[in-house]
C-alpha cells in the first residue's frame, strides 16, 4: 500500500469517528485524533453511566420489590422521628413495578416524598392503613380504595402537609378512628362509595365542593333507628348552605 | 320557583362550654333525624382540654411501641 494510500485510510476512519467531511492534513490529522479519543471517551462515558445506573436500578427495585410480586409494603418508604433529610424523597421513590398491597400500615411514617398522587398504587386490597402518612411531607396522594380494609386506623393522621387526596373509595363497613386528625391543610378530597360511620374532618378547611362530595357519600339512615355524625371545621361549615345541612340531617347524620 | 320548608334542630353551646355526645365534640350541631337534644350535653372547656390530652396520650403509647 503506498503512504498515500495509508494517510487517506487514516483521514477516512478521523471523518468516519469525528463527522468531519474536510480534506485533513496531517496536522488536522494530529488535532482530530486527540478529538476523536475524547469525543469516543465522553460517549463511552455517558453511555456506560447511563447502563450502569440503569443496572443499579433496576437491581435495587428488582429486589426491593421482590420482581413486582411484593404485597407487604408496612414501612416500606418510612423516614425516621424525628425527621431527617434525605431517605425517601421524590428522588429516590422511582418504584419500578406497580403496587398492590396487601399492608399499607406506616407506609409513608414521616417521608421525605411529597407527591405520590400519579404513582401506580392500588390499595383495593390493603386490608391495614394503620399510621399510613403520619408525620410525612406527603403533599398530594391519588386513589385509595380502602373498601378491603374495616378500621383506617390513625390512617391520614398528623399528615401536616397533605392538601389533596384525589379520591378515597369507601365502603359503609368502613371506621375512621382518628384518620384525618391534623390534616391541617387537607382542602381536596373526593369520595366514592357510601360513608357508614362517624367521620371528623375538624382540622381540615374543606373546600365547599369537597364538603358535598362527603355529604353525597354519607349512608342513608333515614328510616332506621341509627344516627352518626359528620363533624366539619368551623372553616368548612361557614360555607354550608341551609340545603347542604338539610340533606346531611334528613339522611340520619348530626352535623356537629 | 321552589318553596321549601326546611326544618333544622340547632344546639348551640353555652359560653365556655363544648357540646359532646361522647364520640364528638363541638360547638354548635345540626341534629340528625334520628338524633335527640338529650344525646348532646354540655362540658366546659376545661374539660374538653382534658379529653384531648388523654387521646394525645394514648397515641403517644402508641406511636413510642412503632420504634425508629
Amino acid at each position: 500500500m503506498a503512504l498515500t494510500d495509508k494517510l487517506t485510510a487514516i483521514a477516512d476512519a478521523i471523518r468516519d469517528k469525528s463527522g468531519i467531511t474536510d480534506l485533513l492534513t496531517l496536522d488536522n490529522m494530529v488535532t482530530n485524533v486527540a478529538d476523536v479519543y475524547d469525543t469516543g471517551y465522553l460517549e463511552g462515558h455517558v453511555s456506560g453511566y447511563e447502563a450502569g445506573k440503569k443496572s443499579q436500578y433496576d437491581e435495587f427495585w428488582d429486589s426491593f420489590q421482590d420482581g413486582g410480586r411484593r404485597t407487604n409494603y408496612n414501612g416500606a418508604f418510612r423516614g425516621t422521628n424525628p425527621r431527617i433529610d434525605g431517605g425517601w424523597t421524590d428522588t429516590t421513590f422511582k418504584p419500578k413495578y406497580p403496587m398492590c398491597p396487601t399492608d399499607s400500615g406506616s407506609m409513608f411514617y414521616y417521608s421525605n416524598i411529597t407527591d405520590i398522587e400519579n404513582t401506580a398504587i392500588d390499595f383495593s386490597n390493603s386490608t391495614s392503613f394503620g399510621y399510613m402518612f403520619q408525620g410525612s411531607l406527603v403533599k398530594f396522594i391519588g386513589v385509595m380504595d380502602v373498601t378491603s380494609c374495616t378500621e383506617l386506623l390513625y390512617t391520614f393522621f398528623a399528615g401536616y402537609s397533605i392538601q389533596r387526596i384525589k379520591k378515597m373509595i369507601v365502603n359503609e363497613n368502613n371506621v375512621f378512628t382518628h384518620t384525618f386528625r391534623y390534616c391541617n391543610v387537607l382542602s381536596e378530597i373526593e369520595f366514592e362509595g357510601d360513608i357508614g360511620n362517624d367521620i371528623n374532618f375538624a382540622f381540615s378547611p374543606l373546600t365547599l365542593e369537597s364538603a358535598r362530595s362527603i355529604i353525597n357519600a354519607l349512608y342513608n339512615y333515614s328510616g332506621t333507628d341509627i344516627t352518626h355524625t359528620l363533624t366539619l371545621s368551623t372553616t368548612t361549615k361557614a360555607l354550608l348552605s341551609d340545603g347542604d345541612r338539610a340533606t346531611i340531617t334528613q339522611k340520619g347524620w348530626t352535623l356537629a | 320557583m321552589i318553596t321549601e320548608s326546611i326544618n333544622l334542630i340547632k344546639l348551640t353551646a353555652s359560653d365556655g362550654y363544648v357540646l359532646t355526645n361522647g364520640e364528638a365534640y363541638s360547638k354548635e350541631v345540626y341534629l340528625g333525624c334520628n338524633d335527640k337534644a338529650e344525646n348532646w350535653r354540655e362540658i366546659t372547656e376545661a374539660e374538653y382540654q382534658e379529653v384531648l390530652k388523654k387521646e394525645e396520650e394514648a397515641f403517644d403509647v402508641y406511636d413510642n411501641s412503632l420504634g425508629n
